[in-house]
């Protein structure tokens, strides 16, 4: 992994078209501005995780699992 | 009562009060903005989140307090005012809204829960979010029933 100290209103920049400017740094949390073009997606880590959960959540579970969960969380 | 055909449950009939408003969809389907909740005695404690707009698309849910009766609510300043919670995230005692995480129950594997980014509901408002953590300490794949303890035993 690489590794770069930045102070706040320092920029790093990804690739040819991507900044990352650190905005204000607090002791619990750092507030980044990220500058990069439409078609790049930027997402929390959490956020995808919860979206490759939900895709793998939205294909149907059978009518036995199902059955066998319900069963299962009543006792 | 209006009708709904779903693949699951056929023909539903509900009413208009039960559907659920999700103004920014779900991570991966930001399309999906209105949700049937369906509950029957017979699934209990599952809960179901029909699509309205996709009758092949309904996720299955559980109470989170169903996994995890400590389960420590936190919501982001941005989902709050989703929900419409301009301050504190509400106290687990209060009943007007839900807190649920959705199953994925795979081929065999065995059921996860995401406690991640659980689904809460304000009922009274009819609104929803995926109220994703910003922090890390539920997974997005949280085993729904705990790992059964081995026959290992202290003779």
């Amino acid at each position: 992994m690489l590794v770069i100290r930045r102070r706040a209103g320092e920029v790093f920049v990804i690739g040819d078209d991507i900044e990352v400017e650190i905005l204000d740094i607090t002791p619990s949390q750092v507030k980044l501005g990220i500058r990069a073009p439409k078609q790049v997606t930027v997402l929390r880590k959490e956020v995808l995780r919860t979206q490759q959960a939900n895709l793998a959540a939205s294909r149907p579970i059978s009518t036995q699992s199902l059955a066998n969960m319900i069963e299962k969380l009543r006792q | 009562m209006s009708k709904l055909q779903t693949d699951r449950f056929g023909i539903v009939e509900y009413q208009d009060g039960n559907v659920i408003e999700f103004p920014s969809g779900l991570p991966g389907f930001e399309d999906e903005i209105r949700f049937l909740l369906v509950v029957n005695q017979t699934m209990e404690p599952l809960i179901f989140l029909q699509s309205m707009a996709t009758s092949t698309l309904c996720f299955t849910a559980v109470p989170v307090q169903c996994v995890d009766p400590v389960y420590q609510l936190k919501v982001s300043v941005g989902d709050r005012k989703l929900l419409g919670w301009e301050r504190e995230d509400p106290s687990p005692s209060r009943t007007d809204h839900l807190c649920l995480g959705i199953l994925c129950a795979n081929d065999g594997k065995e059921p996860t829960v995401n406690l991640l980014g659980p689904i809460v509901i304000d009922q009274r408002r009819k609104i929803g979010v995926q109220a994703v953590r910003e922090d890390a300490l539920y997974s997005a794949q949280h085993p729904l029933f705990p790992a059964e303890r081995g026959d290992a035993r202290c003779l």
